[in-house]
């Protein structure tokens, strides 16, 4: 207790305060400009921690990280262009919701739903991270072979209705993520001769191509003027009752994004879909999601952020990064001289548990600005689209570019954009693509290094415990679906 | 009724992709460093998409619940939109220089978003340059990231 009253004084002083304001600040703007991400903003940062202390350090850096899985919940609500990968599912019914005329209540759902998966997680983090890592440390390469095949049966909630195109967009998500170098052996696969095929398709541009891309392309043969005609500043607070009547889905999606968020290397571009179809496979209403339905919003917001809180846990018990960003992070601690794991707990338990209060604040700070800066940002929408898009467009490409400074990028930007759009064309769902490339190397890496571990033996998938607990969850999370639509069928038929 | 309905149609297109992609995944020559080895994966997912890509074949096509008519000359913007994008992109990787690519590349798409009326021709040539010069100076020298 003594040492969370350290923490707490470590943490509130009038430079640190400001550091975790800016940080959040600096990280929101960059969750919501389609292309850059929070793992970009925690890089371009940490050269500034080099003259801070390293709570101060850690303080503005896990500000950025906070505030950029938040950002993206703005673009993807009001341009259906997510700004992080951590904001797919948010699209799917803010987008919409704003389209209604919504685009306050949409963001306003969204934040409070991002503060409370953010602010209970960070309650998580420092009340369970060294017990919640024991579970994380059984996780094997079958376990994550299990959970990645569990991820990608979401496919079939989401797909209802487009069964046939939802799975053969999952099956070419998947195959889009094996061009390029194979993991295990690195043969190249799919490079049809070309150098730069040879690192295969990067996440960021196919998202962007995929959503952002497109939904410009859409626009231009939308007439209207402006991208959203009516547009509602007057309800931004959303009322209590929305959260009240959907407690079980506010918590279960925190509690997915959690405990994703512990296992290093998934991260929150999975939680949020898989926080969204879980949400619409236990509603009473599932033929609501997608239309503009608020528990969409909510399923997506809680667990990305919640995702947050989750990925510092392997970052700080085990010193292994949780996802892209805290592996950013990581760096960061080391240059102030500091190596996450065990030891950091018994040497340096004032940084811990400053952590853990800066995380906290961040979420709060988060909430302030973005319910403050709500109504700026609705007047975004009524920006004309011949001054808007032709911005966006060079945002993305510049955030393309910078990821991995290469040219390759921007085509692979536009080479999606063109696929997404036909594919909206032609009513194909475009989540589970993104899934499948998500899930492809996930998928392939752990079982090929799972069946060198177990000499070519497949047993262990259903002898561990864990693994089978996925495997069974991943057959029912396709049957039932499948089933209840048919008894609902059965039932309806005269 | 045509007999090539429009999922038919693509169903067609799919096969013919999943096969190339499963013949070239097929003429790949690979270490048997472990069990499955690195062609297991694509030739499941191939053989998976061919199977789907024919039972698409035989699907009913969605019923659509408005008619989309967007006008004709909507699809030619899209496709000005692909033809610019693509000169943009190569001037990008011919070295012609972000700063200038870009004002081009946002004049002109202005302008086409403006149905190409001439009369705002300064005021699109005011915000084209500005806007790309400060999303330029911002990337370039505040955040030092590199640019195309």
């Amino acid at each position: 207790m003594e040492l969370f009253v350290l923490g707490i004084q470590n943490v509130f002083q009038p430079t640190c305060l400001i550091l975790i304001f800016l940080g959040t600040f600096f990280g929101i703007i960059f969750g919501a400009i389609p292309g850059l991400t929070a793992t970009m903003g925690v890089a371009l940062l940490i050269p500034f921690t080099f003259t801070m202390s390293a709570i101060e350090g850690t303080a503005l850096l896990i500000g950025v990280f906070i505030g950029g899985i938040s950002g993206g919940l703005i673009s993807a609500s009001l341009l259906r262009m997510p700004g992080t990968p951590s904001s797919v599912a948010t699209t799917f019914d803010a987008y919409p919701m704003v389209k209604n005329g919504q685009a306050g209540l949409a963001l306003g759902i969204g934040i409070f739903s991002s503060v409370f998966g953010g602010i209970v997680t960070s309650f998580g983090l420092a009340l369970i991270a060294p017990q919640v890592v024991k579970i994380a440390l059984k996780f094997g390469y079958f376990e994550y072979f299990s959970l990645g095949i569990f991820a990608l049966t979401i496919v079939v909630t989401l797909a209802k209705g487009t069964m046939i195109k939802g799975l053969l967009a999952a099956c070419f998500g998947l195959l889009f993520s094996f061009f390029g170098a194979a993991p295990v052996d690195m043969t190249y696969r799919f490079t049809f001769g070309l150098n730069s095929m040879k690192g295969g398709f990067s996440l960021l541009p196919v998202l962007i191509g995929l959503f952002a891309i497109s939904q410009i392309m859409t626009e231009i043969l939308n007439p209207s003027e402006v991208l959203v005609p009516k547009v509602d500043t007057k309800n931004i607070l959303p009322p209590l009752s929305i959260f009240t009547k959907d407690w079980k889905n506010l918590i279960r999606s925190t509690l997915i994004g959690f405990f994703i968020g512990i296992l290093p290397g998934i991260g929150s571009a999975t939680s949020n879909i898989v926080a969204y179809g879980q949400a619409k496979q236990n509603s009473n209403h599932p033929e609501k999601f997608g239309t503009g339905y608020a528990p969409g919003i909510i399923a997506s917001e809680a667990s990305n952020n919640a995702t947050t809180g989750g990925a510092l846990i392997p970052l700080i018990t085990m010193g292994i990064p949780g996802d892209g960003v805290t592996a950013i992070m990581l760096g960061g601690l080391m240059i102030h001289g500091l190596h996450p794991g065990p030891l950091l707990f018994q040497y340096n338990p004032d940084l811990v548990n400053s952590i853990f209060v800066s995380v906290f604040l961040a979420n709060i700070f988060m909430f302030i600005i973005m319910i403050v800066g709500i109504r700026f940002l609705i007047l975004v929408l009524k920006t004309p689209k011949k001054y808007l898009l032709p911005v966006i467009l060079i945002l993305c490409i510049v955030g393309a570019f910078a990821l991995n400074n290469r040219m390759f990028d921007v085509w692979s930007l536009f080479l999606f954009g063109i696929i997404g759009f036909m594919l909206e064309k032609l009513k194909f769902p475009l989540t589970p693509l993104i899934l499948g490339i998500v899930l492809g190397p996930i998928i392939e890496i752990n079982i090929r290094q799972g069946l060198m571990a177990s000499s070519g033996s497949f047993l262990p998938i259903f002898t561990r415990p864990i693994s089978l607990v996925f495997i069974i969850l991943s057959v029912l999370s396709v049957i039932l679906p499948i089933y209840l639509e048919k008894k609902k069928k059965m039932i309806f038929q005269p | 009724m045509s007999f090539l309905s429009k999922n038919k149609i693509i169903s067609i297109f799919i096969l013919i992709i999943a096969t190339f992609l499963l013949y070239t995944n097929e003429q790949l020559k690979v270490t048997n460093y472990d069990l499955l080895g690195s062609k297991f994966f694509p030739r499941i997912v191939c053989l998976f998409i061919i199977i789907l890509g024919i039972a698409l074949f035989f699907s009913k096509n969605e019923r659509t619940k408005d008619k989309e008519t967007e006008a004709k000359y909507s699809y030619y913007s899209v496709f000005f939109f692909l033809v610019v994008s693509l000169f943009y992109l190569l001037a990008l990787d011919y070295d012609l220089g972000f700063l200038i690519s870009s004002i081009i590349y946002v004049f002109i798409l202005t302008l086409m978003l403006n149905k190409f009326r001439f009369k705002d021709f300064l005021k699109i040539a005011f915000f084209s340059f500005f806007s790309c010069y400060i999303i330029y100076a911002f990337f370039q020298n505040i955040l030092k990231l590199m640019l195309p």
